[in-house]
């Protein structure tokens, strides 16, 4: 540890986070995004009309309407959202970190070193299978707060760039 | 020096006071599990189908503490090569072997039983990713403490030899024994003060969950709670018996959360050995916790109104459990002066610049934009409140607005941010203060997180990230977020010191 040098960084000079070109997700992804919120609020509707079922004054003038109108309107939000939020979503790789970036409305970039990552994992739910894409989650220490998920990959994209963390990864915990 | 008394490479049993816990533990579960079975079969008029539940419980219990026992006799440890090795199972033999350097904390822990009989409750966490926690339910003391030191040992050689490929210093190759230096300890008097000073809403809140627990089990279990609360309606509450009620409340809040502090910190020590810290307190059960420094990944204080007034922090050493084990594990250390927590951040960082670091505030319009919000839902609250016919309270919401104004103000006026070439410091709190502190080394991963209205103004939130929690700094010009996300970033990825 008494070797550790330690100079005096000029804040200029260093590699800058506004200088990344992101990768886009893969446009199948946003066919996913839509889908899954239009399932999630079909289930929503499906809830009401069991609900319904067994209550019939939920039919009845204003819950109905009230109900149906709040439906509509966070429904086609939601769709927008997602469908718009594609275009600010993406990722880039440098050499020693990965940043993700995402959000229409809320905008986040979060950036991971690698020698930060604990391992990495290369997800399919049933809708990416369909699709034929992959999410890609990277995994830090101590709870999940600072773990990064990127979805809408390529297979072998996924792959490639799971094997590359997970040897920088290594190396780093080597030296 | 007793540590060499204990032959560790024989294959020993833990102490046979351990039976005695493994049972009360078994104990404990099932009747926690039949409890709520027991007291139904009790209530409930059918005698026979009761009778029946209460002996499949008692077969239940009788045939798993017979395995507990079992599983006590064929359970042996040994060390073997820097290794711990354990021996278990009933019915197949299990063998666990780990390496000392893999083990990341030793606990120890007592309650009253284990003091009657100097035994101790003895934890190892590691960093395996199949089973993260060893645990001897009874140890000897001397045993125990013997086993630990060999372990610290033993894992700090393999640590040096670390540091010896990092910087090939061949000087002081053996280690030393673990030697405690105190770093400050809690009398009888200070804890009264820190038991006094206790955030007692916390402890009221406490009392409203226990009671509406019971309420809840009352009504599971099949009481008609409905029965019983229909006599208070009819009893007029005068204004009197609504304020004794209330006197009874924060006494009993107060008393709660003063025993409660009694019996966690009663005769706190935390002391300083060469590579880290180590926590006792307690009264009824003896908690021993230790951080290793280079766990530490942040470290923070806070205080309230009260505590400032006697000068009291409550300081906090948080580190991630183990590498895999995905927890969080924060040392809590109440009743520390600002010169307890002057010399904790010399001996773990070496800085004495800390406190006059060049310390900076976040944009005006954090504080702004937050009235803006507030406003807007307390209007909409009084419209509510208008509609509802309510006119007699809408005098509330301009009063807790006006407060919630004046506190978001001075929460802006107390956010301070500053940095140095080692450690990132943040600070902020409304009637109390409150400080983070982490060496940007540690930092795992940082995030800017804008909204639309911050954007509009060119500013970010700036969350910095490491393996114990999260520190945000809201409202910072963009340029300076990324500034300051180039550097943490650049400053992690260059740094080889060991970081977890």
């Amino acid at each position: 540890m008494k070797t550790f040098t330690n100079e005096q960084v000029a804040v200029t000079g260093l590699p800058a986070i506004e200088e990344v070109k992101y990768h886009p997700l893969e446009l199948p992804h946003r066919t996913i995004s839509i889908v899954s919120t239009t399932l999630l609020f079909l289930f929503l509707a499906s809830g009401f009309f069991i609900a319904a079922y067994f209550e019939p004054r939920m039919l009845s003038w204003p819950v109905a309407p009230l109900f149906s109108g709040l439906w509509v309107l966070i429904f086609v939000f939601s769709l927008l959202v997602s469908f718009k939020s594609y275009e600010y979503e993406g990722y880039a790789v440098r050499e020693h970190d990965i940043i993700h970036k995402q959000g229409w409305i809320f905008r986040s970039e979060i950036i991971v070193p690698f020698n930060r990552v604990q391992h990495c994992e290369v997800n399919q739910g049933p809708l990416d299978r369909l699709m034929g894409l992959s999410t890609l989650s990277i995994f830090t220490a101590g709870g999940s707060d600072s773990d990064i998920s990127i979805p809408g990959l390529k297979p072998e994209t996924a792959a490639a760039l799971k094997e590359f963390i997970t040897r920088k990864a290594g190396m780093d915990e080597e030296e | 020096m007793k540590k060499n008394n204990y032959d560790f490479t024989q294959p020993t049993r833990q102490s046979y006071v351990a039976i005695l816990m493994i049972l009360y533990r078994t104990f404990t579960v099932i009747f926690r599990q039949a409890l709520p079975v027991v007291v139904v079969v009790l209530l409930g008029r059918n005698e026979k189908v009761g009778s029946r539940v209460l002996f499949i419980f008692i077969g239940i219990a009788i045939l798993s503490m017979m395995y507990s026992i079992a599983n006590f006799f064929r359970m042996r440890f040994y060390i073997l090569n820097n290794e711990l090795i354990l021996e278990s199972g009933v019915f197949n033999r299990k063998k666990t072997i780990i390496p000392f350097e893999k083990i990341q904390t030793i606990n120890f822990e007592q309650n009253i039983v284990h003091r009657f009989f100097s035994v101790t409750r003895l934890k190892i966490d590691t960093a395996g990713s199949v089973k993260n926690e060893f645990e001897f339910h009874a140890i000897d003391e001397e045993k125990a403490s013997a086993l630990r030191d060999l372990l610290i040992a033993g894992k700090k050689e393999s640590i040096k030899y670390a540091e010896l490929k990092e910087s090939e210093d061949t000087a002081e190759a053996t280690p030393a024994l673990i030697e405690y230096t105190p770093v400050m300890t809690l009398d009888q008097w200070s804890l009264l003060k820190v038991g006094i000073t206790e955030n007692h809403l916390k402890s009221g809140g406490l009392i409203i969950i226990f009671f509406l627990w019971i309420f809840q089990s009352m009504e599971e279990i099949g009481l008609d709670v409905d029965d019983y609360s229909g006599d208070v309606d009819k009893l007029e509450m005068s204004i009197a018996a609504g304020l004794i009620l209330m006197f009874l409340f924060l006494l009993a809040s107060f008393i709660i959360s003063l025993v409660r502090t009694v019996v966690n910190y009663y005769d706190l020590r935390m002391m300083r050995s060469a590579h880290g810290f180590k926590i006792e307190s307690g009264l009824l059960t003896r908690k021993a916790v230790s951080a290793l420094d280079h766990k530490i990944q942040q470290i923070g204080w806070s205080d309230n109104l009260l505590r400032k007034l006697v000068g009291y922090k409550n300081l906090y050493l948080k580190q991630a459990s183990s590498e895999l084990v995905r927890s969080r594990q924060t040392a809590k250390i109440p009743g520390c002066s600002k010169d307890h927590i002057i010399s904790v951040v010399q001996s773990l960082y070496g800085n004495n610049r800390l406190f006059d670091m060049d310390m900076k505030m976040v944009d005006f319009r954090y504080f702004l934009r937050r009235v803006i919000i507030l406003s807007v839902v307390g209007i909409m609250l009084a419209l509510l409140l208008y509609f509802l016919n309510f006119m007699a309270y809408i005098w509330i919401v301009p009063v807790v607005l006006v407060y919630l104004a004046i506190t978001r103000y001075i929460a802006w006026k107390k956010l301070k941010y500053g940095f140095d070439d080692e450690l990132l410091r943040v600070e902020g709190g409304i009637y109390g203060d409150k400080a983070e502190i982490l060496p940007i080394y540690k930092i795992q991963a940082v995030e800017l997180h804008s909204t639309i209205y911050q954007r509009q103004h060119r500013l970010t939130d700036l969350i910095v990230y490491t393996a114990a929690g999260r520190v945000k700094i809201p409202y910072i010009p963009l340029d300076t977020g990324r500034q300051l996300l180039n550097l943490f970033i650049y400053k992690t990825e260059t740094d080889k010191r060991k970081w977890m």
